[in-house]
């Protein structure tokens, strides 16, 4: 004759003796994804505290399959998050995982106070964590080994087949995607290749932030020459300009202004292009 | 803090918690289409905050005060109604001996816990996970859900009750 008391302290136990684990596979991949959101977030982060958070954009646009967010939209503080799609079943769990989705939300209006440009805030949640990116390299292994590029920034040369982008992203409303139940149609994985270009622009990026313009220089030169027509071509323009200013030649940010007249005005308008030396 | 510095500090903290964030999540309803996306908000905010992890309190439990949050959250959107049972952990089981009989008697444990726990409200069910299945001591969940020790006793003194009942009734008041 078992009591109720002794029968629910012997459910608790096999209850707690339950204690299922991740599959080490999901595990990684899920800590990846942490992992690249919160990269993607931090160079968001400082870049949107200088002015204006183009660089946080790139990663949401990147997430967003390269559409629905565009530098300098008004989506600022852009945050990504991928359900990554899993390599293999989960030994703990029971039930397949939700297919590869890319979901952007906006972070909480609290943590985009220093953000200059408009904020759209979905929902008050308790707290509300960017959706992470796709894999993205560390920063440890963000930068490739350095090309044999000159310091001096090479001559900009406008590519002529440069892949079109839509140039009224700036004018269109932030796509603003809610709680995450509704799933969003599965965007393709990024390549290894908009992996490469993202470790490229984040690690010149640091270099500008930490004033190293001319490294920053090299790193941006050093992506132009790999990747002519990147996905990422007019982020690094945009870049380009902030550090030939920093340089002090007033010259070539001229130049690459030109650039991204005829390739992206939209992004002119940016705070901070427009308080760039650049003419305009 | 650095993003290097907390990547590694946080390599160390995801490692020994994910597991737990993962039951947490699990126990408090979180539909299993949505584990990885909760996870992921879990350990994202983990991230962010690291450097406000004080000394003395344990990873697990502020990693789990954070799970509970994001569970809330889920839930709050209507990720599972309360009548709803706990769907994953309750088919995860693994028998431990391999004897079918076992298995079922552990079968019928763990569903009971997890239709109790679909039963109960936020406020006593996540004193009642982290205390009496995940085995954290009362001030260690005080702090982790900043509510006050009396409190975590008081609810987790209520929430037994009610499982114990809820028991009673699940076996037509004894074996």
């Amino acid at each position: 004759m078992t009591s109720p008391h002794d029968r629910a302290r012997a459910y608790l136990e096999e209850a707690r003796a339950q204690r299922p684990k991740l599959d080490p596979r999901r595990r990684e991949h899920l800590k990846q994804a942490v992992l690249a959101g919160v990269a993607g977030t931090a160079v968001a982060a400082s870049s949107a505290s200088a002015a204006g958070s183009w660089f946080t954009s790139l990663g949401a646009k990147v997430v967003m399959g390269l559409t629905a967010a565009a530098v300098g939209s008004g989506l600022t503080y852009g945050v990504m998050k991928t359900v990554v799609p899993h390599p293999a079943p989960v030994a703990a769990a029971s039930k397949p995982i939700a297919p590869a989705v890319a979901i952007a939300r906006p972070t909480p209006a609290v943590e985009v106070a220093s953000a200059s440009e408009p904020v759209v805030v979905v929902e008050p949640v308790v707290e509300q964590p960017p959706r992470a990116a796709p894999r993205l390299p560390r920063t440890s292994e963000a930068a490739p080994p350095p090309a044999p590029v000159a310091e001096e920034t090479p001559p900009i040369v406008p590519a002529p087949e440069a892949p079109k982008r839509p140039q009224n992203e700036a004018e269109r409303p932030p796509e603003v995607v809610a709680a995450p139940t509704a799933r969003r149609p599965t965007q393709p994985a990024p390549s290894p290749a908009l992996d490469e270009e993202l470790g490229h622009l984040r690690k010149a990026m640091s270099l500008h932030e930490a004033q190293d313009e001319a490294g920053a220089a090299t790193v941006l030169a050093t992506y132009e020459a790999q990747f002519p027509h990147g996905v990422l071509r007019v982020e690094a323009l945009t870049l380009r300009v902030l550090v030939a200013c920093a340089r002090g030649r007033t010259d070539d940010a001229d130049v690459v202004w030109r650039v991204l007249e005829r390739e992206a005005p939209h992004v002119l308008s940016t705070p901070r292009l427009q308080q760039s030396c650049a003419r305009h | 803090m650095s993003l290097d510095a907390a990547v590694v500090g946080f390599d160390a903290l995801y490692e020994s918690t994910v597991d737990l964030a993962f039951r947490v999540l699990s126990r408090m309803g979180v539909r299993e289409a949505e584990l990885d996306d909760a996870l992921q908000d879990v350990f994202f905010v983990a991230h962010r905050r690291l450097g406000s992890l004080r000394a003395g309190v344990r990873p697990s439990s502020w990693v789990a005060g954070i799970a509970v949050k994001v569970a809330h959250d889920y839930r709050r959107r209507g990720a599972r109604k309360p009548s709803e049972p706990l769907e994953p952990l309750a088919d995860q089981l693994e028998t431990k001996d391999g004897h079918p009989e076992r298995a079922a008697m552990e079968r019928e444990g763990v569903r009971a816990v997890n239709q109790f726990l679909a039963t109960l409200s936020p406020a006593l069910l996540e004193v009642f996970v982290l205390a009496e299945l995940e085995q954290q001591s009362a001030p260690e969940i005080a702090e982790a859900l900043a509510i006050p020790v009396n409190t975590v006793y008081s609810r987790v003194r209520l929430a037994r009750g009610h499982f114990e009942r809820f028991v009673e009734q699940l076996t037509g008041g004894g074996a």
